[in-house]
């Protein structure tokens, strides 16, 4: 009984394993070596191909994070969810201000090679709102919708 | 110009340990004013001012988090600061700081947010000394100070 486990558990890291090993092997040398580049300390790195584009979860000083490189290994972007907390105070505080009443459902940052902008959508009772901070410093309004 | 020398009173109190040239004083209405338009839901406020440059510093708890925001006596917000782990880093200053710092131990980070935009100042350990590097939210980095002591 004891062996069996032991071979059904041995199998299972095999399997798991192999199945990391062709993710890894799916992705080219230009991306591999730009994403090692960009993200030097990137942990528990995840790779995922699509038609167009290759997508990495990892992690980065504990926080998840997406990248997502075209097949040149061009860096197209990075998404990070947080949480509000984690915004620039500036940017709490004017949410605070300006959207009291509203409470937020999506919170991200998206950086790309040489700039960042955050993203937050909020409801309250009448409508949903998309905004966007491209400098951090304000928010324009992206998208509203009537509920 | 008078903004400049403002911007770097405030950026030296960020970094310096003790205000040894900062008492408690009490601003006046303008400054009060402007603090509780900035800061809608700020709890146990404490006022400083240092002396030489007339700049008034507010300690507060905002989203249970402490902060301090700086004031000329006129009320004009020159902007706040407050202490942030390497996790609340934008992702271009986190991944700036790992490509370019590798083997430096991060002490302490604050960050300055401003009218215009926000800057962190970066306390690292390196081989050769300690250092401040500075970093915009886009990831751009100066060194601010070197042998810190």
């Amino acid at each position: 009984m004891k062996k069996l486990i032991t071979a059904v558990v041995l199998s299972t890291v095999l399997l798991v394993n192999a199945a990391f090993a062709n993710k890894t092997e799916n992705v080219n040398y230009k991306v591999e070596n730009a994403f090692n580049q960009e993200f030097a300390q990137a942990k528990e790195v995840n790779w995922q191909k699509t038609a167009n584009f290759y997508r990495a979860s990892f992690k980065m000083n504990n926080e998840v994070m997406t990248a997502y490189f075209t097949p040149d290994g061009e860096l197209m972007g990075v998404i990070h969810n947080m949480l509000s907390n984690q915004l620039p105070i500036n940017l709490q505080t004017s949410l605070k201000k300006e959207y009291d009443g509203y409470w937020i459902t999506e919170l991200f940052e998206c950086a790309k090679s040489d700039s960042n902008s955050y993203f937050v959508t909020m409801n309250n009772a009448d409508q949903v709102i998309t905004l966007q901070s491209v400098d951090g410093t304000s928010w324009s309004v992206y998208s509203k919708t009537k509920k | 110009m008078k903004k400049i020398i403002l911007s770097l009173t405030v950026a030296a109190a960020i970094l310096s340990s003790s205000f040894t040239y900062a008492a408690t004083k009490e601003p006046g209405f303008k400054v009060k004013q402007a603090f509780s338009t900035e800061f809608t839901q700020a709890k146990d406020v404490e006022w400083t001012v240092m002396n030489k440059e007339g700049v008034y510093q507010a300690k507060f708890v905002f989203n249970n988090e402490t902060l301090q925001a700086f004031f000329t006596e006129e009320g004009d917000f020159l902007g706040t600061t407050r202490q942030i782990s390497q996790s609340q880093l934008p992702i271009l200053v986190a991944a700036g700081l790992n490509k370019d710092y590798t083997d430096a131990r991060v002490v302490t980070i604050f960050e300055y947010s401003k009218k215009d935009g926000t800057e962190y100042y970066i306390t690292l350990v390196t081989k050769k000394g300690a250092i401040i590097v500075k970093a915009t939210g886009s990831g751009e980095f100066t060194v601010h100070q070197r042998n810190v002591k």
